[in-house]
């Protein structure tokens, strides 16, 4: 079920509505199970036995992990649990990418060539086994105690506001919330509990801006980098330096659209999900962009992927591979294609380099320079330059494509006509492109707007909802893009 | 009032307000549209083509029910791409009294909602359904599942409740549409403006308006055009959506006795290269399992007509006078199948 469809709209209506009326909070809990669930089954229908044996995989899992005192068992066990998801995460991802990678090189040998397996891949699947794969390695390292009940750990896989694009919630973060509502709870007032009037503001204005920078901004500016990037025959260098930015720009309101409206969501029901972009495109560095692009899939791979590798407690080489590593597979999570991988490579080579620099020359990075208003421009720019960047290999699939619009990106033509015509040809959205850029500008100088703009009293509050639903409602246009991030 | 009433009834007045907020545009959205000239909300407004379309089965099948028993009835079904074949001319080129062809070709067509049409077009009983297809016709998308019998939801919401149909028929397909021309229209200060160039619909091709001067574009212009759809297509998996839908038709006509003619609609060089190896062997496998399994021959346009001065773009045939090669090759085709 899309955020951006009339059903969702409905559902999560409903939802609250009954959440309202029930006043059993147990009987709150297990209906937004059974709704999350809902959700689910709404589009990928019988694949929600994958999220049930992932589920009951992890739950009986993290038991025996917590109830084993030997060693050698638990890490059969952590292993069979990591297996288990990790299995069906590739059976399902990266089947056929494995075996076209197979055929081509059994193709030079001449062996026969195997036949795809065609899966349609599980809505979220991505998700939600890194979700539960951090429960059971958390319970492994004694930082987490399992879950009394299958319906808890039930409830914290499916949770349907993040459960198919995230953020990758950790139980450690989540289960404690949910464990304060259903136990400590002795009141009679329950649905105030659970629904109240600052969540509810900050969760409606956190979704109310998720829709418009999905369906207004992300949408909108999506013709452009659709146009471009289609057809890489005579594209100039200024074009594609548009396309990019209306790429990035795209995936940006795209993704932490889905986001705010999940973290919303999520809000008004009363749990609190964890922030997944912190204004990326201010980033100064390869480090700090990561620390504000999709954060939880990041803190993911540090905390268990990087500091597992040894992360850079090792020499410097091992830490620079360690990076690349991360990121290459950081890079292969989005989808089972070489794009990703060169995406991920990339990045990882950025997060290398930087660390390098850094090791290389300590007193640069911490010169006077880099402190002043002037120097953190030069620094955002010099980073968003190979951020862009790495967005053509994401973006484009075809090898060849990729190969020339980055050499095109890199090695300027200054061919200024091919993109006067393209803006013209494109007012409309490069204007939303160009609106976008100036609100993501203010946003970033003025701090957190959408909760600012949650306190504000409810006239105001009122004016500005009703703004920003005209944006959407009106400048809808009737073909709405799928969310990116579903398809990872 | 205690704590617990007063927190009540601010949570009311949160959740009162923010649903105004989210009605008014709509109710905005609903006003422009109905007071803005007819011709505009038409255009605008996909559902009065669903309208003209319920009338012109019932048009067809009076039509067909009239007709004496010699009539044979070919109807080309397909996608933008298949409307752009000129019903009259491949009607004369194929020099056959009897013989009625009608293009119910629809814009954006797919075969999973060429689906729902499939009994009314069985009813007609035509002799002949010649489909195109192409690539935009399988693209993938969102999720696609093999047709288990597990209930689907989305199919009760929208079929059997009829809700998401309610939605479609108040709003607009399109509001962006009716808001810049809305915009436009103010701003020139002059409605007439909009929507008045003369367009032409022809009785055996319903579902096409074209202007009266349909425009053939150079290849200098071709070459600047890009395709505008994202071809997200992935896979020959029989049991996606459309693919499914496409075999399904194929069986239900068969099932019928009325043969089914496949052929792969024009697309320019232009666009074929923008199209990844895996696409077009995909696109390749297709073709093999319709074959092998329907044992059709499918008839190839995809790279035929590229040398050829008759593109709108690079997409579609021209409407013009003068494009008459792809009538001409469905013509052809036709009177094959008439006449093995």
């Amino acid at each position: 079920m899309l955020f951006s469809t009339v059903e969702f709209i409905i559902f999560f209506l409903l939802v609250l509505t009954t959440i309202v009326s029930i006043r059993n909070r147990k009987f709150q809990h297990l209906f937004i199970l059974g709704a999350s669930y809902f959700f689910f089954y709404y589009t990928s229908n019988y694949l929600i036995i994958l999220l049930i044996f992932s589920t009951l995989l992890d739950f009986y899992a993290g038991r025996e992990i917590w109830k084993t005192h030997n060693i050698t068992r638990k890490k059969v066990i952590l292993g069979i649990s990591i297996a288990g998801n990790l299995g069906l995460l590739g059976f399902f991802k990266y089947a056929d990418f494995g075996i076209s990678q197979l055929n081509s090189i059994g193709n030079s040998f001449g062996f026969e060539q195997i036949p795809f397996l065609n899966l349609a891949l599980p809505i979220g699947i991505s998700f939600y086994t890194f979700q539960s794969i951090s429960y059971t390695i958390d319970i492994y390292r004694g930082k987490l105690e399992p879950s009394k009940s299958i319906k808890e750990f039930a409830f914290f896989v499916a949770f349907f506001p993040q459960l198919v694009a995230g953020p990758i919630v950790r139980a450690k973060d989540f289960l404690p919330q949910l464990r304060e509502k259903i136990e400590k709870f002795n009141s009679k007032k329950k649905s105030l509990i659970l629904i109240n009037n600052r969540n509810l503001k900050l969760g409606i204005t956190l979704m109310a801006f998720g829709f418009l920078k999905k369906m207004f901004f992300a949408d909108n500016i999506a013709p452009i980098a659709n146009e471009i990037f289609s057809n890489s025959i005579s594209t100039t260098s200024f074009e594609i330096w548009l396309g990019t930015i209306a790429f990035g720009l795209q995936i940006y309101g795209d993704f932490s659209g889905y986001s705010d409206i999940a973290i919303g969501a999520a809000l008004i029901l009363g749990f609190k999900l964890p922030m997944n972009f912190n204004k990326p495109y201010f980033a100064t560095s390869p480090s700090d962009f990561w620390r504000r692009w999709h954060m939880s899939l990041s803190s993911w791979l540090k905390d268990y992927l990087y500091i597992p590798l040894g992360g850079n407690k090792k020499s410097s080489g091992k830490t620079y591979l360690n990076l690349i590593i991360v990121m290459i597979l950081g890079g292969l999570w989005h989808g089972a294609a070489v794009n990703f991988l060169v995406w991920g490579a990339l990045h990882g080579s950025y997060l290398a380099i930087h660390k390098g620099l850094q090791k290389t020359f300590p007193k640069l990075s911490e010169s006077y320079f880099f402190k002043t208003k002037f120097g953190k421009i030069i620094s955002i720019a010099i980073t968003q330059y190979f951020i862009f960047l790495a967005w053509i290999p994401f973006r484009v699939e075809n090898a060849n494509d990729t190969f020339y619009f980055m050499s095109k990106f890199i090695l300027i033509d200054f061919r200024i006509l091919e993109v006067t015509e393209f803006i013209l040809g494109n007012k409309f959205s490069v204007f939303i492109l160009i609106l976008f850029i100036i609100l993501n500008f203010i946003s970033f100088r003025k701090g957190n707007i959408i909760e600012k703009i949650s306190k504000l009293n409810l006239k105001t509050w009122f004016i500005i909802i009703t703004t920003i639903s005209i944006s959407i409602v009106f400048f809808y246009n009737g073909n709405p893009e799928d969310f990116i991030y579903f398809k990872f | 009032m205690n704590e617990y009433q007063i927190k009540k009834n601010q949570n009311i007045k949160i959740s009162t307000v923010a649903i105004i907020a989210l009605l008014i545009p709509f109710i905005l959205l609903i006003f422009s549209e109905n007071i803005w000239n007819e011709d505009f909300s038409k255009k605008s407004n996909e559902i009065k083509l669903i309208e003209e379309k319920k009338l012109f089965f019932k048009e067809i099948m009076e039509l067909v029910e009239n007709n004496s028993s010699n009539q044979r009835t070919v109807f080309l079904l397909g996608s933008s791409h298949v409307i752009r074949i000129n019903a009259t001319q491949v009607n004369e080129l194929i020099l056959d009294e009897d013989v009625k062809i009608y293009n119910l070709g629809i814009s954006a067509d797919q075969p999973t909602t060429r689906l729902n049409d499939l009994d009314k077009i069985i009813s007609t009983n035509p002799e002949i359904v010649v489909y195109g297809i192409s690539y935009r016709d399988f693209e993938f998308p969102y999720q696609n599942l093999p047709p288990l019998n597990f209930p689907e939801p989305q199919h009760i919401f929208y079929t059997q409740l009829g809700i998401g149909n309610i939605f479609d028929s108040i709003f607009p397909s399109n509001p962006q549409w009716l808001t810049k021309n809305i915009l436009k229209d103010i701003v020139q200060m002059n409605p007439s403006k909009i929507n008045k160039q003369e367009k032409i619909i022809q009785s055996n091709t319903p579902f096409f308006e074209y202007y009266k001067e349909p425009k053939i574009k150079t290849n200098k212009d071709l070459k600047k055009m890009k395709p505008t759809l994202e071809m997200s297509w992935t896979d020959t998996n029989p049991k996606m959506k459309n693919i499914y839908a496409l075999d399904k038709i194929i069986t239900e006509l068969h099932n019928h006795e009325i043969k089914v003619i496949i052929f792969t609609t024009p697309l320019h060089e232009y666009y074929l290269n923008s199209l990844s190896d895996s696409q077009k062997n995909q696109f390749l496998e297709l073709k093999k399992q319709l074959t092998e399994k329907h044992k059709i021959k499918i008839y190839n346009f995809e790279e035929k007509y590229n040398e050829l001065n008759i593109w709108a773009d690079i997409a579609h045939i021209s409407y013009h006078r003068n494009a008459t090669e792809y009538n001409k090759d469905i013509a052809e085709i036709i009177s094959m199948e008439m006449n093995p």
